[in-house]
């Protein structure tokens, strides 16, 4: 009978159930993301011409794992430029492969640029566009890539 | 579409042509009639009093208006010939909607029939390739591995051989005579957790436990890690192997339980689990009933309760980019317990509101029943199509939060969710309280689902995704019905990551851009819900 309710249980998956998960073709994560999170944050928030940046990250099977947000700039800085290191320096966390990164870019509460200026058909940049633009992942940054 | 995406159903559909058509033919009747009825009063005429009394001043005059009175109302190019041809056409018309509908319905017939016969023989087949050895199982991985079904017990197998030590040998002796399931041998293999099983995936299993990949790299291989890669890649790169695995469940599971309930013990679970299952939702009702056995699946009830005294003004969504951000804001699981639940109120220019309900996915994955109910169980009576504990939630929710009976209600969810909304959308009980005019899902395998034509529905689908194809049919071609499906194999690269929100929003974001005429018409529609600020009340959704 049990046997019976392992396969009821795993067949459910194929019936019912959010079945994604694993990620195939990808390094595994080296640190949690909980940990590395604060970190790449803070690498953002340095960048020249970045004020502040509010991010978050969403890493479970439903709601997918990226990394949102907003990023503030001084005025007089070239968003469009400063908006791709921002994306660099994302895509070198190191918690997990993010599948998407929308992150936009506002000076004084008026956006400026978001990930369309860097051609994206949306204002978010997927996992396969980021590995074409800043190189497999975990990246190295905006001075590696320059 | 240079966007990406492929629109089937809704107002632009050929669907809704047909239905055209059906009412083309309907006018044409109906002048038909008309002409017939004209015919006769014209024919008429003819004999009519005064005509004929001037017919004594001028007899010839006579004869020849009743020549051409009888002529236009009955001669062959007449009134009565004339009605008699539109209703003809109209006949033909009907009768060739008709013949391309049930056309339609015998293919969608023909392929169930071949995917359940397929499911049948890949059951059984499971069993009989677990028995001949590394080399068969992994090649019948290379067909099965998407199902995970089939991809525990093989998974269990390679590890068995490959480590050739005696307590694998064990768990695999254990798990082959039944004393142990599949999952317990894999769980006790790796020591690993059986929700971390479920969710994770086989790829994700690796990476949750420090020491299996040392214990793949001792034995020099990887042939785990290649299923779990391989069954990702193979589910990523065709998508259809879900689509005929789940059409054919009925199948499947017939095939993948015959040898354990035809033999033993197990025929006397067959009339508690009312088996073989006929359809897709007695399948997934078999799957409760064996699951109940052991005190599972058991859904109860649930309540909703405000999280907030009061709603609180914030933006709300202005699109359809803007529902999946919605969406991605009541995905997470409230850290004291049960799931979020946003009930927007939109103030309408004219007086009045409309509502739109944003319903999460699943956020448990213990086959047993938690204080959380977007879990696994409800999954499965959803898809049994079962009234569920959150549903009753959801309703609770709405009462409170004050939407009245005549006010429109959007239901909105992603995976889970969207289920959620379509079942409550197609049950007659909860349309008769409230007036659901709109349902949007995404990633949600809804097509079962018996949604009223009055009830306008986007279903937004990757193609990668496994997930909204897990019902093995596709979502309804109907004028009510716009299914935007997009390919994301530009995007991402797992079957895992085309099933994110986050992705779901950025695909909304190319839907509102979109000039397909059956998405305008949608969005049309909608823009009472889509006003871009609302009031949002908080609710938390707990099982008793």
């Amino acid at each position: 009978m049990r046997s019976t309710l392992a396969g009821v249980l795993t067949a459910s998956l194929l019936l019912a159930g959010c079945a994604g998960g694993g990620r195939a073709e990808t390094p595994q994560p080296t640190v949690a993301a909980s940990e590395a999170f604060p970190e790449v944050q803070r690498d953002v928030a340095a960048l020249p011409g970045v004020l502040d940046a509010d991010l978050t990250y969403t890493d479970d099977v439903t709601r997918g794992y990226g990394i949102s947000g907003t990023v503030t700039l001084a005025e007089g800085v070239d968003a469009v430029q400063v908006l791709d290191d921002v994306y660099a320096t994302l895509w070198t966390f190191q918690g997990f492969e993010p599948a998407l990164i929308r992150v936009v870019a506002e000076v004084d509460g008026v956006q400026v640029a978001t990930a369309q200026d860097l051609g994206s058909p949306t204002d978010g940049l997927a996992q396969v566009p980021l590995r074409e633009r800043y190189g497999p992942w975990p990246g190295a940054g905006p001075t590696a890539r320059a | 579409m240079g966007d990406g995406l492929s629109v089937r159903g809704g107002a632009g559909s050929l669907v809704a042509e047909y239905e055209d058509m059906v009412q083309v033919a309907g006018v044409l009747d109906g002048v038909g009639d008309e002409l017939r009825a004209l015919s006769g009063a014209a024919a008429a005429c003819a004999g009519d009093g005064d005509l004929l009394a001037g017919g004594v001043l001028s007899p010839g005059t006579l004869a020849a208006a009743t020549g051409h009175i009888v002529a236009a109302a009955t001669g062959p190019n007449g009134l009565l010939v004339l009605s008699v041809r539109l209703e003809a056409n109209a006949v033909w018309v009907r009768a060739t909607v008709h013949v391309y509908e049930a056309f339609d319905a015998a293919q969608a017939a023909a392929l169930e029939a071949m995917q359940d016969f397929a499911g049948f023989g890949l059951g059984l087949a499971a069993w009989g390739l677990a028995g001949v050895g590394l080399v068969a199982v992994t090649g019948a991985a290379a067909v099965a591995v998407p199902a995970a079904a089939v991809a525990a017990p093989v998974v269990v197998m390679a590890a068995a051989v490959r480590r050739g030590g005696l307590e694998a040998g064990a768990l695999l002796s254990g798990a082959l005579s039944g004393e142990l399931s599949w999952q317990e041998a894999l769980v006790r293999l790796h020591g690993l957790r059986r929700e971390q099983l479920i969710v994770g995936g086989l790829q994700d299993v690796q990476a949750a436990l420090p020491g299996v990949g040392d214990w793949l790299s001792e034995f020099g291989g990887d042939v785990a890690g290649d299923l779990g890669a391989m069954a990702q890649d193979t589910l990523f790169e065709h998508p259809w192997i879900t689509d005929t695995l789940a059409g054919g469940a009925e199948g499947l599971l017939t095939g993948l339980a015959a040898p354990l309930l035809m033999t033993g013990p197990g025929r006397r679970l067959l009339p508690l689990v009312g088996w073989p299952p006929a359809t897709y939702e007695d399948a997934v009702a078999s799957l409760l009933a064996a699951g109940g056995t052991a005190g599972w699946f058991r859904d109860g009830s649930a309540r909703a309760t405000q999280l907030t005294a009061e709603p609180r003004e914030a933006a709300s969504p202005d699109g359809i980019r803007g529902i999946f951000l919605g969406q991605q804001d009541v995905s997470a699981p409230l850290r004291d317990g049960g799931a979020r639940l946003h009930v927007i109120e939109v103030p309408q220019p004219g007086g009045g509101s409309a509502w739109m309900v944003q319903i999460p996915g699943t956020q448990e994955w213990s086959p047993e029943a938690s204080a959380n109910p977007a879990d696994l169980t409800t999954n499965l009576h959803l898809m049994a199509q079962n009234q569920t504990a959150s549903m009753a939630a959801i309703e609770s929710a709405m009462r409170q939060a004050g939407v009245g009976a005549d006010d429109p209600v959007m239901l909105t969810g992603h995976s889970q969710g969207g289920i959620t909304a379509a079942s409550l959308a197609s049950d007659d009980r909860f349309t008769s309280r409230y007036s659901v005019t709109h349902v949007v899902t995404g990633g949600s395998p809804v097509a079962r689902f018996d949604i009223p034509d009055s009830v306008q529905v986007l279903s937004l689908e990757h193609h990668q995704d496994p997930v909204p194809r897990l019902e093995g049919q596709a979502n309804p071609d109907r004028s009510n019905w716009t299914t935007v499906t997009r390919d994301v194999s530009g995007s991402v690269s797992d079957p895992g990551a085309a099933h994110g929100t986050g992705l779901y929003a950025e695909s909304g974001q190319l839907v509102d851009g979109s000039s397909d005429a059956s998405v305008t018409a949608f969005l049309d529609s909608a823009r009472p819900f889509l006003a871009g600020q609302g009031l949002v009340h908080d609710y938390r959704m707990e099982r008793r």
